[in-house]
C-alpha cells in the first residue's frame, strides 16, 4: 500500500517537474500579432476600420472635444452653456490658456493622435501584401486609401500647426530626429499622395457597393488636394511676413512670400475635382425642394439620396448621443453644448436678398412668435431651431425659446442646474427630422461636399482674377437650390470676396470649416463678439426680440496657429514651438 | 440559468465539510484516548512551535510573530483588522466596514516601490493564500519576514515582505473540544452631518450672490424650512433616515484537537453573521435589502505517522459565504446618502417617494425600491505535504513534498426592479392634499437577474524540499536546505500566473552564540520573456548572541543580547505588466461603414512590446539589535534599507510622439525606503497575576531616485517627483484670498480658470507671472512617516485586560479626497457642517474669511490640490479593549468544562487626532465600524 503510495506521488511529482521553460511559457497563441493579422483579409479588414475609426467627424463630439461641446463652439456660430461648468470651451472664452493646457486639456486636437493614424496606415500600406486571400486590385485600392487617409492626417496637422516633421513610413528609431518641414514641403507632400491615390487604377471614383459608403475615394483626393491648396493659398500661409515672427523658422509657418499662382493651383485644383466628380456620378443634390435640399446634401447618405456627398464619417456613438450633444435642454433633453449665437442668424439674409435689422427691438404681432425669422433663407430653418420654430416629427409642438418658455431659461427647484438654454436658438441641422427624444437615426458627419469644390473656384478664382462668370454660376447653382436669389453680377472682388465669406458661413454652418477659414483669412479678432436676443412673451401674446451683446470672448494673435504639446517640445527632437505660445 | 443550479453546487460542498469533520473526529473518539503522560514525546513538543518558515534557523532573520492569543483578543470578525499595531513594521490601514469586504490595507515597513503594488506576499501553511481566507480561531501565529534574508527562498515574490500565517495543528493528547462564541453590536466610527433645509437655503442664495446671480430662496421660505413640514418644506436628514446606530454581529467558533502517536487533528466549523447599517429594509414581502453577510467555514488539520520515517499532512479548508445586498453599487448609494438634497421628502405622499426630475432617485428607493442581490462565494483549499526521513541513509536528512490544490468560485444573481418618485408641486386648497408632479422614472416589478460575474479559479501549487542538519564537532550546527517551488494560478478566463523557483540556504551556528547564513534562489515568472524570465535572489546575514559568550553569561543585567546584520536581494514579477514582451494587436474603438449602423471592431498595433522586462528587485540591508535586561525588559532596535531598482516607468514620457505608437514600460525606475523600527517592553508577573506593556514604533522614509520625468523649465525643479518620497502629494502653494479685482491684477496670473475676488491665490513659485502646472510642488506629510502600537495588558486573579492602541504620526489629509464633506455646493455636493465652523470668503467679511467665497459653479480655481486643502491628521486610536473572566477551575468542572471565560471586547472604541473636522482614516463610502461584543470560551 505505501508503495503505491510512493509511486503514485513520484509519477505526479514527475508530471509538475518539467522542464523550466515550458512551464513558464505562454499557453497558446490567443491574440494577434503582425504576422497574423496580415495573413488573411478578414484580419487585415478589422485593422482597416480601426484606420477609419480616427478620420475627424463633426457631428460626433461629446467626451472626445471639449468635454461636449464641438470644435464649432470656439467660433462664432456657437456658444456652450456657461453654468455646464465642465464644457472646456468656456476657458477659450475667458482666453485665460497656455500651451500646456491648450494641448491636453482642451480636447479640440491630440497632437500625438495624428502620428498614430499616419503609423497605423503605413504599416496597412508596409504589409498588406503579406494577406493571401485577395486580389491584387483589393490590396492596391487599399494602399491608394491609406494614402488619402495619411494627407487627411497631415492636413488636419497643417491646418492647425504649419509645419510639422515629415514622417514617411511606420518609423522604428526609438528616438528619431525630424525638424518642422517647410510649409511648401508639407503642402507638396500632401498634394504628393493625393496625386498618387488619384493616380492608382484600382481605387474606385466612387464606392459602388452602399455598404462600402465611408471609404476614402479618388473624389476624396481630388477634394482634399483642392483644400490642401486652398488654404496654402490663404493669407495666413501665403505671406512674406507672417502673423508672428518665428525668426529664421518662418518657413515653417509660412511660405516667406506671396505667390498669386498658388491661387491659380487651388482653382485648378478644384476645377479639375468638379469634372471629376460630375463625371463620375456626383452632383448637387436638388431633388427635394428648397426646404429639404440642404439637409439631404448635409446630413444624409448617398442610398437616401446624397448625391453631394464626396465623403463623410461614421462613428460609433449613437444618435442619441448626437443629439445629447447638439440638442438644447429644455424638452429636448439635450444638453446644450452647442447653442447658435446670433450672429450665426445674421448670417443669413432673406429670401429676396435683404437682411432683417436686427438693431432695434422687434416686436412681433400677436400670436406670431417667428414673425422674424419667416423670411430667412431656408438653409436657416434646416440649421437652427428659434423661438416659434415646429419641431419637425410632431408639428403640434411649437418652441418656446422666450422667458418661462418650455425651452427657455426657468429656474426650478434645483436652481440653475434644471435652467434650459443660455442662447435663444438651438441646433437643429444634424437633428433635422429626428427631434423627437425617441427617434433613432444614423449619424454621419459630412467631411466634404461638392458644394465645397465649388466655393473653392469661387474663392480661388476670385482672388486670381477677379470676378468671373463661372464663380457667379457655380454660387448661384448653390444658392438656387435652396431657394435664394441669384449672385448680384456687379460685386467687386472685395464685394464677392465678403460676400463668399459669409456664404461658406450659411451653406457650412456646423461643418468644421469657419474656425479654420477665418483663421487662414486673417481676419482680425474673429469670434471675439458675440451676440444674442432676448426673447420676451407679453400679455397679448406678442413678442419682441432685443439683441444684445453676450459675450466679449478673448483673442490673441498667437492663436492663429495651434501650439504644441509643451511636452513634447520639451523632448527636444527638433521641434519649434509656434509663436507667442 | 436558475438559482437553483447556482444552490445545488452548495450541498455537495456542505456534505464533504461535514464527512470530513466527522470522519476525523470519529477517528480520534473512537480511537484510544492517549493519556498526558504520553505528551512527552519530544516530536510533539516542535509541532507545536512550528512556525512554518523556509528554514529552521531564525537566530538570525528578520521576523515578528503573534500568537492566536494577542491576535483574537483584538480581533472582530476578519483577520486583517486584528493586526492594528501589533507588529513593528506591518502598517495597517482601515478600509471599510461593509461585511465581507472589510480588510484593511495591509503594507510592511511602507512603501518600498513606486510600482503597481506594495502589497506583501500572504502564506497560509506555506502556500499562497488570501489573509482573509481564513478563520482567526484556526490562526496558530502569524509571522512577519521583513529581511532579505528572512525571505530568501520566496526569491522573487518576496520583495514587498512576507506575512507567513501558521494555523493550529493537532497534538498528542485527549480530544480538547473549544466553543467560541462571540456576540456584537457594531456603529458608525464616523459619519458626516449635513445642515437642513434652513441652512442649505441661506447658504446657497449667499452663494448665487457671490456669483452674481440673484437668489433663489425667498427670506420667507427660509422661515418655512425652519419651521419645517416634512411634506412641503421638508429638512431630510439621509443619513439617519436611512443608516442604523446599531447592528449585530455573531461569530461562532467550535473546534476540536487531539491524537494518538499516529494520528493527530485539528478541525474546527465557524460560522459568521454580519449585518449592514442600512434602515427600514425589512418592509417587503420575502426579502430585506440590507447588506447581510453569512459565511460558514470549516478547517480539518490532519497528521499521519505512517511510519517512523514517514508522515503526511492532510490540510483542507473551505469556506461558503453568501451575501445580501441592495441592487445598487455601495458607492453609488453613500454617494446619494451624502449628497441627496435635504429639500425633497423622503415621501411625497402616501407611501410615493419624493424626488424631482434632476434628483429623480432618492436614497430610501435606491436602497429599498431596486431590489436585492446575493454574491455567493465558496472555496476549498486543499494542502498535503509529506515527509519522508532517510536518516537510515543519512543521518540529518529528510526530504518532502508539498501538493496545494485551491478552489475559489464566485457568482452574482438577484432580484430587481425600479421605482418612480414624484415632486409636490403645491397643496390642493380644497382635499388639503399635495398637489403632485407626473412620475420621474418608471416603477417596474420585480424580476429575478441571470447570474452574472460568475468567475471560478484554480491554483496549484507543487513544492519539493530536501533538509539536512548536522552537527560539526560538540557545539556547532549546520542546517542546509533546498526548496523547489511551481504555482499555476488561473483567475477566471484570464491566461494563467506561472511562477517557479529553486533556492537554497546554509546555515551555520557555533555555539549558540555565532550565526552566518548564506541563501540564494533561482526564480522565474511567465510574465517575462525567455532568456529574462529567470532571476538570481541571493542573501548573506550573520548573528552573535553575546549574552551567550562567558563575559555576559553571568551578568544580572543583561540577560539576552543579540546583533545582527544582513543583506541580500528579493524581488517581485506581479509588475501589472504581463507579456510585455510580446508585440500584438488588440481590438479598439469600431467603425460603421455603409449604410447599416453595424459597427465592426477595429484592430490596431497595441503600445510597442519592452522584450527586456524583468524583475523588480529590492536590495535590503539590515542591522538590529536585540536585549532582555533584568528579566523583564526588552528592547530591540532595527534599521533597515530597501534600494528598490527595476521599477516600471514610462517611456512615453520622453519617446517622441511623431513614431506614432507608445511603448511599454521599462524597468528603469529607482526608489529607496529606509526606518527604524523600535520595540519596547516590560513584563511582569506577580503572585495573583502580572502585566505587560509593549510599545513599537516605526519611523519611515523614502525617496524617488528615478522616475523618468520630463525635463521642466529652468527654476521650477521643484516639479520632480524625483526626490521626493514615495507617494508625495503634489499641488500648489496656497497664498491667501483675492482681495480685489486690483490685487487680482497686480498678482500673477492663475490659468485654472476665471479668478474673482475671495478665489484663492497661489504662489507663483518659478516667478514667471504665470500661475501653472509647474507652480505645484511637494505639498502635505501623504506618504507614510511614522506609525506605532501601544499593547497593554494585565491580569489579577481571574480578571484579565488587554488593550492595543495604534496611531499614525506626521501625516496629512487631502480635505479634496473628501470632497462632499469639505467642498459644500461643490459638483451638487450638499453642505456638511464643517461650513457652520468656516469664515467663507464675502465682501463684508473679508478680514476674517478661512475659507474661499462660497460658489455653485464649480470653481476649478479653487478646487483643485493646494496646500490650503491639506490638514494635519495625525491620530491615535484605542484599536481594541478586552476585559475578561476566567472561572474558577471549580466551577467550570461543574459545567463538565476544563475552562470558561467570558468576556467584553470592543474594537475603534476612540480616538485622538488633530484634525478639527473628521476621522483622519476614513470618510466615504461605507464608514468603519466601532464594535462592542461579549463573547464567551469554554474548552472542554
Amino acid at each position: 500500500m505505501k508503495n503505491i503510495i510512493s509511486i503514485l506521488f513520484l509519477v505526479s511529482a514527475s508530471y509538475y517537474f518539467t522542464s523550466c521553460d515550458d512551464y513558464l511559457e505562454m499557453p497558446a497563441q490567443t491574440s494577434f500579432n503582425q504576422d497574423s493579422v496580415f495573413v488573411n483579409y478578414r484580419n487585415a479588414e478589422t485593422y482597416l476600420y480601426s484606420l477609419y475609426e480616427r478620420v475627424p467627424s463633426i457631428v460626433l463630439g461629446w467626451t472626445d472635444i471639449l468635454n461636449g461641446p464641438s470644435r464649432v463652439s470656439l467660433t462664432d456660430e456657437a456658444g456652450s452653456l456657461a453654468l455646464q461648468s465642465s464644457y472646456r470651451s468656456h476657458k477659450v472664452y475667458g482666453g485665460n490658456v497656455d500651451a500646456t493646457w491648450f494641448t491636453t486639456s482642451l480636447g479640440e486636437d491630440y497632437y500625438s493622435r495624428h502620428w498614430t493614424s499616419i503609423r497605423r496606415n503605413f504599416i496597412m500600406i508596409e504589409n498588406i501584401d503579406n494577406v493571401s486571400d485577395i486580389t491584387t486590385t483589393e490590396k492596391e485600392r487599399i494602399k491608394a486609401e491609406c494614402k488619402i487617409l495619411i494627407a487627411l492626417e497631415y492636413f488636419e496637422l497643417f491646418k492647425r500647426y504649419g509645419g510639422v516633421p515629415l514622417v514617411k513610413e511606420s518609423l522604428t528609431a526609438d528616438y528619431p530626429i525630424l525638424d518642422r518641414e517647410s510649409i511648401e514641403n508639407v503642402v507638396n507632400y500632401i498634394v504628393e499622395l493625393c496625386d498618387e491615390a488619384i493616380a492608382s487604377p484600382n481605387l474606385p471614383a466612387k464606392v459602388t457597393r452602399s455598404i462600402e459608403f465611408g471609404r476614402a475615394t479618388k473624389a476624396l483626393a481630388y477634394g482634399l488636394k483642392a483644400r490642401t491648396l486652398l488654404y496654402a493659398a490663404s493669407p495666413l500661409f501665403n505671406t512674406a511676413t507672417p502673423y508672428m515672427s518665428l525668426g529664421e523658422n518662418n518657413k515653417s509657418i509660412c511660405y516667406t512670400n506671396y505667390d498669386k499662382n498658388r491661387w491659380k493651383l487651388a482653382m485648378d485644383a478644384a476645377s479639375e475635382a468638379i469634372n471629376f466628380c460630375e463625371s463620375n456620378g456626383y452632383a448637387i443634390v436638388t431633388d427635394y425642394g428648397i426646404d429639404r435640399n440642404y439637409v439631404v446634401a448635409c446630413c444624409k447618405r448617398p442610398k437616401d439620396g446624397n448625391t453631394e456627398i464626396m465623403f463623410g464619417t461614421m462613428n460609433s456613438n449613437s444618435s442619441a448621443t448626437v443629439r445629447y450633444t447638439w440638442s438644447f435642454r429644455g424638452r429636448q433633453r439635450g444638453a446644450a453644448c452647442n447653442s447658435p449665437t446670433h450672429n450665426a442668424v445674421e448670417f443669413y439674409q432673406n429670401r429676396d436678398g435683404s437682411k432683417v435689422n436686427w438693431d432695434q427691438v422687434i416686436r412681433t404681432s400677436a400670436g406670431n412668435p417667428d414673425e422674424p425669422y419667416e423670411n430667412l433663407d431656408p438653409r436657416f430653418d434646416q440649421t437652427i431651431a428659434y423661438n416659434g420654430s415646429v419641431w419637425r416629427t410632431n408639428p403640434t409642438m411649437i418652441v418656446e425659446f422666450f422667458d418661462a418658455g418650455e425651452d427657455g431659461v426657468t429656474d426650478g427647484k434645483e436652481g440653475k442646474k434644471t435652467a434650459k438654454t443660455e442662447y435663444y436658438y438651438g441646433t437643429r441641422k444634424y437633428l433635422n427630422g429626428y427631434e423627437e427624444t425617441s427617434s433613432g437615426f444614423l449619424p454621419m458627419s459630412p467631411v466634404m461636399r461638392l458644394a465645397e469644390m465649388y466655393f473653392i473656384y469661387a474663392e480661388a478664382s476670385n482672388e486670381y482674377q477677379g470676378p468671373n462668370a463661372t464663380a457667379f454660376d457655380l454660387l448661384d447653382a448653390i444658392r438656387l437650390r435652396s431657394g435664394m436669389p441669384e449672385v448680384n453680377r456687379s460685386f467687386s472682388q472685395e464685394e464677392l470676396r465678403d460676400f463668399i465669406v459669409n456664404e461658406r458661413a450659411v451653406e457650412f454652418y456646423a461643418e468644421d470649416h469657419r474656425y479654420f477659414d477665418v483663421k487662414r483669412w486673417l481676419v482680425q479678432n474673429p469670434f471675439v463678439n458675440i451676440y444674442n436676443v432676448k426673447v420676451l412673451k407679453w400679455a397679448d401674446d406678442t413678442y419682441t426680440y432685443e439683441k444684445y451683446l453676450h459675450q466679449e470672448r478673448a483673442w490673441y494673435d498667437h492663436w492663429y496657429l495651434h501650439p504644441f504639446p509643451q511636452a513634447e517640445i520639451n523632448k527636444n527632437y527638433g521641434l519649434i514651438q509656434n509663436p507667442g505660445w | 440559468m436558475n438559482q437553483q443550479y447556482i444552490y445545488a453546487k452548495y450541498p455537495r460542498i456542505v456534505l464533504y465539510t461535514l464527512l470530513i469533520f466527522i470522519a476525523t473526529n470519529a477517528y480520534s473518539f473512537g480511537g484510544k484516548k492517549t493519556t498526558i503522560q504520553e505528551i512527552s514525546d519530544p516530536d510533539s513538543v516542535t509541532v507545536k512551535d512550528e512556525v512554518i518558515l523556509p528554514d529552521s534557523n531564525h537566530e538570525i532573520i528578520s521576523y515578528n510573530t503573534v500568537r492566536n492569543d494577542d491576535i483574537i483578543k483584538s480581533s472582530t470578525y476578519t483577520v486583517g483588522n486584528a493586526l492594528f499595531g501589533l507588529i513593528p513594521g506591518l502598517i495597517v490601514r482601515q478600509g471599510s466596514g461593509e461585511p465581507g469586504v472589510d480588510s484593511p490595507n495591509i503594507t510592511i515597513r511602507g512603501y518600498g516601490t513606486f510600482g503597481n503594488s506594495n502589497a506583501p506576499l500572504v502564506l497560509v501553511d506555506g502556500f499562497e493564500h488570501d489573509l482573509n481566507s481564513i478563520s482567526i480561531e484556526d490562526i496558530e501565529s502569524i509571522t512577519v519576514l521583513k529581511d532579505a534574508s528572512a525571505a530568501i527562498l520566496y526569491g522573487g515574490r518576496a520583495a514587498n515582505g512576507v506575512i507567513a500565517v501558521t494555523t493550529k495543528r493537532g497534538k498528542i493528547d485527549r480530544s480538547n473540544i473549544e466553543v467560541n462564541v462571540l456576540q456584537g453590536v457594531q456603529t458608525p466610527l464616523y459619519l458626516p452631518e449635513f445642515v437642513g433645509s434652513a441652512d442649505y437655503a441661506t447658504i446657497y442664495n449667499q452663494a448665487l450672490i457671490n456669483d452674481g446671480l440673484p437668489a433663489l430662496y425667498t427670506n420667507e421660505e427660509i422661515q418655512n424650512y425652519k419651521t419645517g413640514d416634512p411634506i412641503y418644506y421638508p429638512s431630510t436628514n439621509w443619513l439617519d433616515k436611512m443608516v442604523k446606530n446599531v447592528t449585530p454581529a455573531t461569530k461562532l467558533n467550535v473546534n476540536a484537537t487531539g491524537g494518538n502517536d499516529k494520528i493527530q487533528y485539528y478541525a474546527s466549523i465557524g460560522y459568521l453573521s454580519n449585518t449592514g447599517i442600512y434602515n427600514h429594509t425589512e418592509k417587503h414581502e420575502g426579502y430585506s435589502t440590507n447588506i447581510k453577510y453569512e459565511s460558514l467555514s470549516f478547517r480539518s488539520n490532519l497528521d499521519i505517522k505512517l511510519n517512523d520515517e514517514w508522515n503526511v499532512k492532510i490540510d483542507m479548508q473551505g469556506k461558503l459565504d453568501n451575501k445580501n445586498a441592495p441592487v445598487d453599487s455601495t458607492s453609488s448609494i453613500w454617494n446619494a446618502l451624502y449628497k441627496y438634497p435635504t429639500y425633497i421628502p423622503v415621501y411625497a405622499k402616501d407611501g410615493l417617494l419624493g424626488g424631482t426630475s434632476y434628483y429623480p432617485e432618492n436614497p430610501m428607493g435606491l436602497i429599498n425600491e431596486k431590489g436585492h442581490m446575493n454574491i455567493h462565494k465558496r472555496h476549498l483549499l486543499t494542502n498535503i505535504t509529506t515527509e519522508y526521513n532517510l536518516e537510515r541513509l543519512v543521518k540529518g536528512l529528510k526530504i518532502g513534498g508539498r501538493f496545494g490544490y485551491d478552489n475559489y468560485y464566485t457568482v452574482t444573481d438577484g432580484w430587481q426592479k425600479s421605482f418612480d418618485s414624484y415632486s409636490v408641486l403645491g397643496k390642493d386648497e380644497i382635499t388639503g392634499e399635495p398637489i403632485l408632479s407626473s412620475a420621474y422614472g418608471a416603477k417596474t416589478v420585480l424580476t429575478y437577474f441571470e447570474p452574472e460575474d460568475e468567475r471560478q479559479s484554480l491554483r496549484l501549487n507543487v513544492q519539493g524540499y530536501i533538509d539536512y542538519s548536522t552537527e560539526l564537532g560538540s557545539s556547532n550546527q549546520l542546517n542546509a536546505k533546498v526548496l523547489y517551488h511551481q504555482d499555476e494560478l488561473t483567475l477566471g478566463s484570464e491566461s494563467p500566473y506561472y511562477t517557479q523557483s529553486i533556492g537554497g540556504i546554509i546555515d551555520y551556528s557555533i555555539k549558540d552564540t555565532y550565526f552566518a547564513k548564506a541563501g540564494m534562489t533561482y526564480s522565474g515568472s511567465e510574465a517575462f520573456k525567455k532568456g529574462n524570465r529567470f532571476a538570481l535572489f541571493p542573501s548573506i546575514s550573520a548573528g552573535w548572541i553575546l549574552s551567550n559568550e562567558s563575559f555576559l553569561k553571568d551578568s544580572k543585567v543583561i540577560d539576552y543580547l543579540k546583533l545582527r546584520a544582513s543583506a541580500g536581494t528579493v524581488g517581485r514579477s506581479d509588475l501589472g505588466l504581463r507579456f510585455a514582451y510580446r508585440d500584438y494587436y488588440k481590438y479598439f474603438g469600431s467603425y460603421s461603414f455603409g449604410t447599416s449602423g453595424i459597427y465592426g471592431g477595429g484592430l490596431i498595433q497595441s503600445d510597442a512590446s519592452n522584450p527586456d522586462l524583468t524583475f523588480e528587485k529590492a536590495d535590503k540591508f539590515e542591522i538590529s539589535f536585540e536585549s532582555v535586561i533584568l528579566k523583564n525588559v526588552n528592547f530591540s532596535a532595527t534599521y533597515f534599507l530597501d534600494n528598490r531598482r527595476n521599477i516600471l516607468v514610462s517611456r512615453n514620457n520622453i519617446a517622441p510622439s511623431i513614431i506614432g505608437i507608445e511603448f511599454r514600460d521599462v524597468n528603469a525606475g529607482e526608489a529607496k525606503s529606509y526606518g527604524l523600527e523600535l520595540s519596547l517592553g516590560i513584563n511582569k508577573s506577580t503572585n495573583n497575576g502580572g502585566y505587560f506593556a509593549q510599545l513599537n514604533y516605526t519611523l519611515m522614509g523614502s525617496e524617488v531616485l528615478y522616475n523618468a520625468e520630463l525635463p521642466v523649465p529652468e527654476g521650477s525643479e521643484y516639479y520632480y517627483r524625483t526626490g521626493n518620497q514615495i507617494g508625495q502629494a503634489f499641488g500648489l502653494e496656497f497664498a491667501g484670498f483675492f482681495d480685489s479685482h486690483e490685487d487680482i491684477a497686480n498678482s500673477p496670473v492663475q490659468q485654472f480658470g476665471e479668478v474673482n475676488p475671495g478665489d484663492m491665490k497661489y504662489k507663483d513659485k518659478n516667478n514667471d507671472g504665470y500661475v501653472n502646472e509647474y507652480d505645484k510642488g511637494p505639498i502635505g506629510d501623504t506618504g507614510l512617516k511614522s506609525e506605532f502600537g501601544l499593547i497593554l495588558g494585565s491580569n489579577y486573579k481571574g480578571f484579565d485586560i488587554q488593550a492595543v492602541i495604534q496611531g499614525r504620526l506626521g501625516s496629512s489629509m487631502y480635505m479634496g479626497g473628501y470632497s462632499q464633506i469639505y467642498w459644500p455646493l461643490i459638483n451638487e455636493n450638499g453642505v456638511s457642517t464643517y461650513i457652520l465652523d468656516q469664515t467663507p470668503w464675502t465682501e463684508s467679511d473679508k478680514a476674517h474669511a478661512n475659507y474661499p467665497k462660497l460658489t455653485t459653479v464649480a470653481s476649478s480655481n479653487n478646487y483643485r490640490s493646494s496646500s490650503f486643502w491639506y490638514k494635519d491628521a495625525d491620530f491615535a486610536r484605542l484599536r481594541s479593549a478586552e476585559l475578561g473572566y476566567n472561572f474558577s477551575e471549580s466551577l467550570a468542572s461543574r459545567c463538565k468544562a476544563e475552562k470558561i471565560r467570558v468576556f467584553l471586547r470592543g474594537t475603534n472604541l476612540f480616538t485622538l487626532t488633530n484634525l478639527e473636522y473628521g476621522d483622519p482614516e476614513r470618510m466615504t463610502s461605507y464608514p468603519a465600524m466601532k464594535t462592542y461584543n461579549v463573547g464567551v470560551n469554554v474548552q472542554f
